[in-house]
């Protein structure tokens, strides 16, 4: 369901919605990452993913297509 | 759980854990290095919450930190009896409740891009934007809109870090919303978008799995 009422954008309440890389990377990292059974909060390059993760959107996003496709 | 493997069950003291058999290599001995490349970043994170989603939608879930690794399924096995009873409470907590995403944006003036003589300048003024502002300094009205979508839901965290640099966001946070108080959350929606008109917009995105909601020191 996208609603465009007005300027309220409401993505993902179903199934088929297509959810942006940047969201999930949002709510699947925002309590932290495990590494070596250790708790990270606050990954050294986290807060430069943003910086970088322009870049390669284009090509995750092409590559989870393939995944997709090939189901 | 994560990785091209298979999402299996297994029950733990009277739980079920879904695990998949992932390389030891690349989601333990390798991953802090395979979490600074964003190709393989991404894959993964959209992998698990594939798998998290597919599960929340039959069954209510705490999902597991990423790159949560077990060696074994004794050592598995183990850790949940320990925590058994912090992993109960923290069902109670999420119970009937979704968490949700809500970001505004100003479209009002774009902010000026980032110019700088190096690439070390330019990473640090970059960082410093990325820098998040207490909701002090945020406007009255987006204050408002926040403390009212506060009071429907059953706890509240800041937004994702991963975003925090996109253009124009004013203010992000997450929700634990519960799932009788989605016409509310679409009423406050509504109201403040048609009183912001032009000026703002905003975007929600749900229901999440409650990723950040599983501790009860996250809230």
């Amino acid at each position: 369901m996208t609603t465009e009422t007005h300027k309220v954008a409401v993505i993902g309440s179903e199934p088929q919605d297509d959810v942006s890389l940047l969201d999930i990377l949002d709510h699947v990292l925002n309590s932290g990452v495990v590494i070596h059974g250790s708790l990270v909060i606050s990954l050294a390059g986290v807060d430069l993913v943003y910086l970088g993760l322009n870049a390669v959107l284009t090509s995750v996003e092409t590559a989870m297509r393939h995944l997709d496709t090939r189901r | 759980m994560d990785g091209p493997a298979a999402v299996e069950p297994m029950i733990c003291a009277g739980l079920v854990c879904w695990v998949s058999r992932v390389s030891r290599v690349e989601f333990a001995d390798r991953l802090a290095a395979n979490m600074e490349d964003l190709q393989w970043l991404a894959s993964a994170s959209v992998r698990h919450q594939r798998v998290v989603s597919e599960i929340a939608r039959h069954a209510a879930v705490l999902p597991a930190r990423f790159g949560t690794v077990f060696l074994s399924q004794q050592s598995l096995e183990k850790d949940v009896r320990r925590r058994k009873r912090t992993l109960v409470e923290a069902f109670k907590r999420v119970a009937d409740a979704d968490e949700w995403g809500v970001k505004v944006f100003t479209t009002r003036s774009a902010a000026p891009p980032v110019s700088a003589r190096s690439g070390r300048e330019y990473l640090r003024r970059k960082a410093a934007l990325l820098q998040e502002r207490p909701l002090a300094q945020v406007d009255a009205e987006v204050r408002s809109f926040a403390s009212e979508l506060k009071r429907i839901a059953r706890a509240g965290t800041a937004g994702g870090k991963v975003s925090a640099g996109q253009r124009n966001l004013e203010w992000q946070a997450s929700f634990l919303l519960p799932r009788n108080r989605r016409k509310d959350l679409q009423r406050i929606l509504q109201r403040f978008a048609a009183k912001w008109g032009e000026s703002r917009r905003i975007e929600c995105t749900g229901p999440w799995p409650p990723y950040s909601f599983v501790s009860a020191h996250d809230n």
